[in-house]
């Protein structure tokens, strides 16, 4: 087994056999039965099309996993500097790519829990299974594009910052920065300077995505330029947290 | 490695943080088979002393040997030291056992190997009947048996133990410094253990070097004139 695999199963024990794991799924599970009550009750006044009430499941899927990602890669390096279990880590002969990429691997399984557990409700409020496919299909493709683009630069910061509130702060509020867009009105967003940053910003590129494949229901090829900027992201964010994973430091410029 | 030869070869190596000198042209010697004691007041520079020749802070200027391997060699470094961190964090709600078997995996020991091993080393320091209790419900004692164990889980040519009785009662003290003295013993091993008092460097090391201010005031056998130069540095 190599020495990534080695630390990504010790993070999953940790996490989901002694850790808030199974509470968190549980707390996760609650919160989709909520909201599949809510729009299966909206469905039948016809307030709501299915296709709307699936396009708000995969939504919720994405972004509770990679808000699942984010604060478990935050933690990951400036937390183990705040928790003294750094300095042994640093001491073996793994290397900082190995221990930062078992630990993204490990925090990964946080999007597939959510992930998974979406599935039943995607089953239950979809109309026909090309739509759920359709469904299963955006939120896996998205969910694990938004889940290496932001557990990677949360990585990134965690390495780089000097405490965990640091990291946690600079995180969210990136997340919180690029979701600006998603709060302005579509005629701002219509021109093309806001339609560039709309592709170029990951989180705005997913909210087209889901409209436009499961609630307009366009064809994948007429959307796919759209993939561009998740993708880019995710290559970008991996690329940063590789080059810094590989010079880790016990404090920051020591 | 044999006795007697060089596990440790410190040169010229000086640290500075932020314009302020930690360590100044450092050098010194310590030997397989022995147990060097790195003796000195708070803030001599110890354990910056300690992470550099553990390859995880870099020398301003410099150089060492840990093992017959350089600074550009730091993953064999890594794989032939164990080291016990003043100040190690443990995860509470870890047990010891699992913890020493991870150590033990991440040098690359197959899961039944690094689970003996670990169950070998949790017996040398007598935490056997402790094993599968959480960390977090260890005294401060404990988890120094503990680290110590950790220490040794890759069966290491050169050990280094930064202030291994900080923090311990007088019993506790005596029980970990006899601990380290059998087990350098037994293992043939190289041991570099880190200080702040005269008698815990008397009573189990072969050579001192005293730290005062990041500079090296003393490098001979622990009996010859150490108690004299340690009273002056410390008063």
């Amino acid at each position: 087994m190599s020495a990534t695999a080695i630390v990504a199963r010790e993070e999953i024990s940790e996490t989901w056999l002694r850790g808030w794991g199974p509470w968190l799924a549980a707390v996760v599970a609650l919160t989709f039965s909520g909201t599949a009550i809510a729009l299966g009750y909206s469905s039948q006044l016809n307030l709501l099309d299915a296709r709307e009430g699936l396009a708000v499941v995969v939504r919720m899927s994405i972004g509770v996993g990679v808000l699942l990602v984010v604060l478990s890669m935050a933690d990951s390096i400036s937390g183990m500097r705040d928790r003294s279990t750094l300095e042994p880590m640093l001491l073996t002969p793994v290397s900082g790519t190995s221990l930062v990429g078992g630990k993204l691997a490990a925090a990964g399984l946080g999007w597939l829990v959510a992930f998974v557990v979406s599935l039943p409700y995607l089953y239950v409020l979809g109309d026909g299974l090309g739509r759920i496919a359709v469904a299963i299909g955006v939120s896996a493709v998205l969910g694990a594009l938004l889940s290496i683009t932001f557990g990677a630069a949360a990585a990134f910061l965690s390495i780089r910052s000097r405490t965990n509130l640091q990291t946690l702060g600079l995180g969210l509020g990136g997340l919180a920065f690029l979701s600006i867009p998603l709060l302005l009105p579509a005629s701002v967003m219509s021109n093309p300077v806001g339609e560039l940053i709309a592709r170029a910003d990951p989180l705005s590129a997913a909210q087209h995505i889901i409209g436009s494949l499961i609630i307009d229901q366009n064809s994948l090829a007429s959307e796919i330029s759209w993939f561009l900027g998740p993708v880019v992201a995710a290559i970008v964010a991996s690329w940063l947290a590789w080059r810094s994973a590989a010079f880790i430091q016990l404090e920051p410029g020591s | 490695m044999h006795s007697g030869q060089p596990a440790i070869v410190c040169t010229s190596i000086s640290k500075t943080y932020q314009g302020q000198t930690a360590l100044a042209d450092v050098s010194f010697t310590a030997y397989a088979g022995q147990v060097t004691g790195l003796l000195g007041p708070n803030g001599a520079g110890k354990t910056t002393l300690i992470r550099i020749v553990t390859t995880i802070v870099k020398p301003s200027a410099g150089t060492y040997q840990v093992a017959g391997f350089g600074p550009d060699q730091a993953i064999d470094i890594r794989a032939r030291i164990g080291v016990m961190p003043e100040s190690a964090g443990y995860p509470k709600r870890t047990r010891a056992i699992d913890l020493l078997t991870y150590h033990g995996r991440l040098y690359g020991a197959p899961a039944d190997e690094a689970r003996a091993n670990a169950m070998e080393m949790l017996m040398a320091v007598g935490l056997a009947d402790r094993r599968t209790d959480r960390i977090g419900t260890y005294s401060r004692g404990m988890r120094q048996r503990l680290g110590l164990a950790r220490a040794l889980m890759n069966n290491p040519r050169v050990v280094f133990l930064d202030e291994p009785t900080l923090g311990l009662d007088p019993a506790g003290q005596q029980g970990i410094l006899e601990l380290i003295d059998e087990l350098a013993a037994q293992r043939d091993v190289a041991v570099l253990l880190t200080s702040h008092l005269l008698a815990e460097i008397q009573g189990i090391c072969d050579r001192a070097v005293i730290l005062d201010h990041g500079r090296v005031v003393f490098d001979a056998e622990a009996t010859q004139g150490l108690s004299e130069i340690f009273h002056k540095v410390t008063t």
